[in-house]
């Protein structure tokens, strides 16, 4: 049975500025790599977090099917948003615990959905450490960045 | 110039494509693609096929203008959805400022390499100011035809990206995409949303 991973990061050159994300997909079995499928994309005027948002929304919305998969990402927005806060902005009719709009709630609401159709382990690994898959999506995100780079 | 057997691939499998394209729902692209466009906007869907995404222009209120190289996938396309295509190859596009939109998804990758500064000056000088242009390519280098006959010219994302800002467009959005399995086989996309300046 193929284990399924996916490695997301996004990148801002200024924030708000220009900005990428990228995604590594690995089919695993065992040792063995069967398949690796790379995402990456990239906008004139963005965030860094919704550059990382972004990169998880898009690595599970390219599954043709409602699949059992790790997403690692270095992002702690992304990761506490998704296990734990995502819940209450939802019950609070999208607003925090402060009462303020939920920032990026256009993402959030998609990654919600596109998250509802997977089995999800969310795994957060600190970035530029030396995270070998993560350095490779960090990679994506700077070519998804390449063309907007002033 | 039209590619003959390019055109012929289509002609005769246009059936078949129509059932592999025939999609539920708008897909993310398209749908922020139309996002970016005036409501009820002229667009121009360039190398339509079965016109799938010029119906799902229609359905939320825009004013496509399908049009296709391949005599047989326009008749289709007419005949399913009654949407007006037209056939046109891309030297056929000689209007100005009149797109609000241009939607050139994986068409004029079965352009020459050559030809593309050409057809992409064109698609620009269709396009209003502030108009928007979706295109969507395969990655690599080079030409070549696929198992089918079907001529296919690769660019490189910096390629595209360079083609589209030396007709003036800023490019707005890109995604990527590239899969590689045991074999070693390779298959990518780019797809690109770039805008043309407001005066100029």
């Amino acid at each position: 049975m193929a284990e399924l991973f996916a490695y997301t990061d996004g990148a801002c050159s200024g924030n708000p500025g220009p900005g990428g994300w990228g995604a590594l997909l690995v089919a695993r079995e065992g040792e063995t790599v069967l398949k690796t499928r790379e995402l990456s994309g990239g906008a004139a005027e963005t965030t860094n977090n919704r550059m990382e948002l972004l990169a998880a929304i898009n690595a599970l919305e390219s599954l043709s099917k409602p699949s059992v998969i790790t997403v690692v990402t270095d992002s702690a927005y992304v990761k506490g948003g998704i296990t734990e806060w995502l819940f209450g902005w939802k019950r609070n009719g999208w607003r925090t615990s402060t009462r303020k709009p939920v920032k990026n709630e256009d993402l959030w609401r998609r990654l919600d959905e596109a998250a509802a159709r997977h089995q999800i382990r969310w795994e957060w690994v600190k970035g530029h450490a030396g995270h070998l898959e993560n350095e490779k999506a960090d990679e994506l995100a700077r070519q998804g960045m390449a063309p907007f780079k002033r | 110039m039209a590619d003959s057997k390019t055109l012929a691939v289509y002609d005769e499998k246009a059936a078949d494509y129509a059932a592999l394209v025939q999609t539920t729902g708008l897909s993310r692209s398209l749908q922020d693609f139309l996002a970016a466009i005036p409501a009820g906007g002229r667009i121009l869907d360039l190398g339509c096929g079965p016109a799938t995404a010029s119906v799902q222009m229609r359905a939320a209120g825009f004013d496509p203008d399908p049009v296709d190289a391949s005599p047989q996938m326009v008749l289709l396309a007419n005949a399913r959805y009654a949407i007006g295509a037209r056939l046109g190859t891309f030297d056929d596009i000689s209007g100005l400022s009149i797109y609000d939109g241009v939607w050139a998804n994986f068409s004029l990758l079965h352009a020459r390499r050559a030809d593309l500064p050409r057809h992409l000056g064109a698609l620009v000088a269709a396009l209003k100011p502030a108009g928007v242009l979706h295109i969507g390519m395969k990655t690599g280098t080079g030409e070549a035809r696929d198992g089918l006959g079907r001529f296919y010219t690769y660019v490189t994302p910096a390629e595209l990206t360079a083609l589209l800002t030396d007709q003036g467009l800023k490019v707005l959005w890109t995604e990527e995409g590239r899969e590689v399995g045991l074999a070693g086989t390779e298959d990518g996309f780019v797809l690109m949303r770039a805008e043309k300046p407001q005066h100029g």
